[in-house]
Order: C-alpha cells, then sequence, then structure tokens
C-alpha cells in the first residue's frame, strides 16, 4: 500500500514536471519566432548576414524536440499503430504495452548514453559552432541530453502507470 | 552479408514492433539501435548520439514548428468559418453549391496549414454541420471534404514537403513552388467531378435560391483578403528569394499572430495553446525523424541503398514499371502508418533508386506527396478515412465508396505529372534567387 502511494507521488510530480518542460518548449518557439524575424529585418536594413538566426534556430528546434518529448509522451502525442493491438484480449493488451515500454526504457536509457557521451566529447574536443557566435557545441547539446533523461523520467512513470493500474 | 538479408531482418523486426504497439519512433530507435549494436558493432553505436544531434538540429525543419505554430494561431483565432463564411456565397453559386466550396476553402486553407487532416478537419468541422442541415447527401460531404484535404500537404506550404526537403537534399522553396500547379489542377478537377456528378444525381444537394449581394461582397472582402494576403506574404517571398522558406515560416507565424489582433481574437491562451500543438507536433514528427536516421546510418554503412539501386537497375525493367511498383508499395504502406512515418521510412532507401534512374528530386517529390495522400484515403485501411469518419459520424462503408473518386482523380493527376513533368517544374524554374 505504501508503495503505491510513492508510486502515485512519482507520477504527479512526473506529469507536472513534463508539463513545465512542455511549457519551456512553447516559449522556445515563440523566441525561435522573433530571431529569425529579427535575422531577416537585420538582414534587409544593414544587409548584413549574421547567420546567428540560423545557428541558434537549430539549437532551439533540438531544445523544442527534446524537452517536448515527455510533454508529448504525456500527452499520448507519440503515434503508434493500435488496430492490431485493440484485438487482443484486455490482459494481453496490457502485457505488451509493459513489454513495450520497457524496451522504449532501455532505449531511452541508451540514447541518454550517447547523448552523454556526445557532451563529453564535444567538451574534451572543445567543438565549436563554425559561425560569429562560436558557441561551444556542449551547451545546447546539454539541452537535448536533459530532454532525454525527462523523457526517461516519463516512460518510467507511463510503464508504473500500466503496472500499478493507476487512472490518470 | 547481403542487403536482402540486412532489409529483411531489420523489416520484419520493425513490423513486429509496430504491430505489437510501440510508438513508432521508438519502435524505429530500437530497430536502429539493433542494427548499430549487433550488424555493426564495434564503436558504432557511440555515433548515436552525433546523428541524434544533427537529424535535430537541422534549419530546414525549423521550419515545421514555425509553420504548425502559424495555422495552429489561425485556426484558433476563428480563420476557417470566416473563409467559409466568405467563399461560401461565391462558391456556393456553382452547380453543387457548398460542395464545391468545400475544396475551394479547403484549397486555401491548405495555403494556410501544412496538413492535411489538419484541412479536412477544420473545415469539415465548420462545414458539416450546416450542410446536413441544408440537406446535402452525405457522402458527398465526406468526399468533398477527403478530397479536399489532400489539397493540404500538395498546395504549400507543406509538412511533409518540409521533411522531405530536408531528407533529400531538395530545396524546400523549389519542391514548394512545384505543389502549386499540380494542387490547382487537383482543386480544379475535383469541382469538375462534382459539377458532373450533380448534374447526374441533382437530388444530391439542395437547391440553393441565395441571390448574391453587395453585403457579401464586403464580407468577402474582410474575411479572405486578410487571408489572402498572408498566404501571398509567406509563398511569394520564397518566390522572390527574399527569404528562405524557415524565415517565410516565422513571418507567417507573426503575421497570424498580428492578424489575430486585427481580428481582436487574440489572447494568451491562443498563443500558448497553439505553441504547445506546435510542440507537439514537432516532436513527434523529429522522434521519428532520428529514430529513422539511425536505422538509415546502418544500412548506409553496410551500402545497402546503393547495392539495391544497382539489384533494381540491373533487372532491366523499364522507369516507368519500376514507379508503379512503388505506387503499389506506398498504397500498402498507407494501411498501416501516416504519411510523415512512411515518407521518412522509405526515402533513405528509395532516394538513391530514385536518382539513379534519372527522375528529378523536385519533381519526385511531388509524386511522393500526391502518393501518400492517396494512401491515407485507400480501402482497407487508410489512416485518413478514420479522422474523417470520427469528425462526419458517416458509415464506414458510405466513406469508402465516396472518397473512390478523389483518389481515383489524384491517380490520374500522378499519372499526367508523369507524362507531363513540366507541370511540376515549370514554376520552380521560375523562381528568383
Amino acid at each position: 500500500m505504501k508503495m503505491r502511494r510513492t508510486v502515485k507521488v512519482f507520477l504527479t510530480q512526473s506529469d507536472r514536471i513534463s508539463g513545465h518542460s512542455g511549457f519551456v518548449a512553447a516559449m522556445m518557439v515563440v523566441v525561435m519566432m522573433l530571431i529569425i524575424i529579427v535575422e531577416v529585418v537585420v538582414r534587409t536594413l544593414f544587409s548584413v548576414s549574421t547567420l546567428i538566426g540560423v545557428e541558434v534556430g537549430e539549437y532551439l528546434l533540438a531544445a523544442v524536440v527534446f524537452l517536448g518529448a515527455s510533454y508529448t509522451l504525456r500527452e499520448k502525442g507519440h503515434i503508434k499503430i493500435d488496430l492490431v493491438l485493440k484485438r487482443f484480449k484486455e490482459k494481453n493488451q496490457k502485457v505488451l504495452n509493459l513489454a513495450t515500454m520497457g524496451l522504449t526504457l532501455i532505449i531511452t536509457i541508451l540514447l541518454a548514453r550517447y547523448g552523454w557521451h556526445l557532451i563529453i566529447q564535444s567538451y574534451t574536443l572543445k567543438t565549436e559552432a563554425w559561425s560569429v557566435l562560436r558557441t561551444p557545441l556542449f551547451i545546447p547539446q546539454s539541452v537535448m541530453v536533459v530532454g532525454i533523461i525527462l523523457l526517461l523520467m516519463q516512460v518510467g512513470a507511463e510503464l508504473l502507470r500500466q503496472l500499478y493500474n493507476v487512472q490518470e | 552479408m547481403s542487403s536482402t538479408f540486412v532489409i529483411a531482418i531489420l523489416t520484419s523486426l520493425l513490423i513486429v514492433l509496430l504491430v505489437l504497439g510501440q510508438h513508432i519512433c521508438f519502435a524505429l530507435a530500437t530497430v536502429g539501435f539493433v542494427g548499430l549494436f549487433f550488424l555493426l558493432g564495434g564503436n558504432a553505436p557511440r555515433s548515436s548520439g552525433l546523428i541524434m544531434w544533427h537529424s535535430a538540429a537541422h534549419f530546414v525543419l525549423v521550419a515545421v514548428p514555425m509553420f504548425i505554430f502559424m495555422g495552429e494561431i489561425l485556426t484558433r483565432i476563428g480563420l476557417a468559418s470566416r473563409l467559409y463564411a466568405g467563399l461560401g456565397p461565391m462558391l456556393g453559386r456553382l452547380p453543387g453549391g457548398l460542395l464545391i466550396s468545400n475544396i475551394g476553402s479547403c484549397a486555401v486553407f491548405a495555403a494556410i496549414s501544412g496538413s492535411s487532416l489538419a484541412t479536412a478537419a477544420t473545415i469539415g468541422t465548420v462545414a458539416i454541420p450546416t450542410m446536413e442541415q441544408r440537406g446535402y447527401d452525405r457522402g458527398m460531404i465526406v468526399g468533398s471534404l477527403a478530397g479536399g484535404g489532400t489539397l493540404g500537404i500538395l498546395i504549400p506550404p507543406s509538412i511533409i514537403m518540409i521533411i522531405y526537403g530536408a531528407l533529400a537534399s531538395e530545396s524546400v522553396g523549389r519542391l514548394f513552388m512545384g505543389g502549386v500547379i499540380p494542387g490547382v489542377i487537383s482543386a480544379g478537377l475535383f469541382m469538375l467531378y462534382i459539377m458532373i456528378r450533380v448534374r447526374a444525381q441533382p437530388h444530391l444537394v439542395p437547391r440553393e435560391e441565395t441571390a448574391f449581394k453587395i453585403v457579401q461582397l464586403r464580407r468577402l472582402f474582410a474575411d479572405v483578403l486578410p487571408a489572402f494576403a498572408l498566404i501571398f506574404m509567406v509563398l511569394g517571398s520564397i518566390y522572390l528569394g527574399v527569404t528562405t522558406p524557415t524565415e517565410a515560416a516565422a513571418w507567417g507565424a507573426a503575421g497570424a499572430i498580428l492578424l489575430g489582433l486585427g481580428y481582436r481574437k487574440l489572447t494568451w491562451q491562443i498563443v500558448k495553446e497553439g505553441a504547445l500543438s506546435a510542440v507537439q507536433t514537432t516532436s513527434m514528427i523529429l522522434l521519428i525523424v532520428i529514430g529513422a536516421s539511425l536505422i538509415s546510418y546502418v544500412l548506409a554503412n553496410l551500402a545497402v541503398p546503393r547495392q539495391l539501386a544497382t539489384a533494381v537497375l540491373s533487372l532491366g525493367i523499364g522507369k516507368l514499371w519500376i514507379l508503379t511498383l512503388l505506387v503499389l508499395l506506398y498504397l500498402v504502406l498507407g494501411c498501416f502508418l501516416d504519411g510523415a512515418s512512411i515518407m521518412i521510412l522509405t526515402l533513405p532507401v528509395i532516394m538513391p533508386l530514385i536518382r539513379s534512374l534519372g527522375f528529378d528530386g523536385v519533381w519526385f517529390g511531388v509524386i511522393l506527396t500526391i502518393l501518400l495522400e492517396v494512401a491515407l484515403l485507400t480501402p482497407p485501411v487508410g489512416m485518413n478515412l478514420y479522422v474523417l469518419q470520427k469528425i462526419s459520424k458517416a458509415d464506414f462503408g458510405q466513406l469508402i465508396l465516396a472518397t473512390i473518386p478523389y483518389w481515383l482523380i489524384d491517380i490520374a493527376l500522378i499519372a499526367l505529372l508523369t507524362a507531363c513533368p513540366t507541370l511540376v517544374l515549370w514554376l520552380p524554374g521560375k523562381m528568383i534567387g
């Protein structure tokens, strides 16, 4: 019983954090729009191309994708085929859901592991962006890995939700 | 290891995972890692971090959230109902009445939103209740929406084309321009079909007896012109080479916000929900891109796409037969997957083949876009059919019958564009910059 309560707390917190992370990603969409607009204005008025808009736009896109990943999972926004799944008995459906979610958990751990590897590599090799900003790449890449770790948390939450049969 | 063997293993694993209900993006990543660990081995899995990063931090794809954001804002400030109200009295006077204006509204809305489902669903929610009340045949209503929806990804901006451009290294601007003329032809053929059908069976539509009034003209200007202005601004700046499609998309989103302010409909809630919706779709699509690029990395390292292209070429069958086989392949895939997934999944393997057959990359992008739409409408299970059923509550059999003419027209269009590629390539060729 105590275990079940702990699980419920984790689920609530995980859902909440994913919500915040999604909100941050949403704000980045707005910032992305503004930065690109400013870049075009500057280019038209002063005929200089800084390409900062391009570079920052790319970082923001990666941030939107990964910080939005756990939120999208919570909102059931990642698509799957349930045509065949629906034909199984309810009990078997649950087993299959657990199995595929478990596999997803392993994959997410691998993504986090190799994402971390990339950060370390960029940091030690001092990889920089080619633009005027010369951004050390490990900084935006860290945002990606933070997103993957949040995704890992939410995948774990979905797994526990199935396991403990917690209604949303 | 022979490439047939590799493809067979990875494909069957993917099918099993998808059928068992793993999320598409994670199923792709699972197969990708299986390939990285067991087919390539060694240090190969370590590349996955960099593959992930390069697939997501891609400037061309920045256009995806921008265009979705723009479409979401425009939908939420009620542009669809304004469009419908504005175009209805105009196009509704043609034989076929509001059915024609369904196609027209879809075509215009297609130039605002990047997806076929969004187009059909948005216009559908406005159109279906009014039209059923007036006594239009239900099959004809959903048919026209399904057909109109297919214009959604053909007429630019189109999310599918942006992804194609990014994956196949083709200019998104040229792809957008390539979709314009086929989109207009397609809309014209759909309208023609409705007119002929209604002439033969007049009982399918009620008599529309509204005379055109000057008030309606004023309304038309107020409701439709701002939307047209926005479309021309976005597409025009791409055509003139003033901005890249990504930059045009950002301006479009800003334009949508200004339009919302002008209509006094914009709230913080709308901006927030629009942005959140853009986050969801972007994250969903790009995680699929990432999963698929893990697989393509494996395949490319084993030289599978090149071997496949060589093998197909050595069979000595004609270009057109290979194209026909591809059409059949996509029709089958459309039973299981959504358009974006199908494209992301098949492109890395198909593209080398297409190029070695000597097809133009922009031309094939447009053909593939039409083909994906057809695939999503064809029975037994097209994904779009389900959405249309949900919003229209029509009987599934009725729905299938009603949509047949539209995808037959689209297949005829593919044949026409194959016979006459200039229809696709003329406008991109006229682009400035």
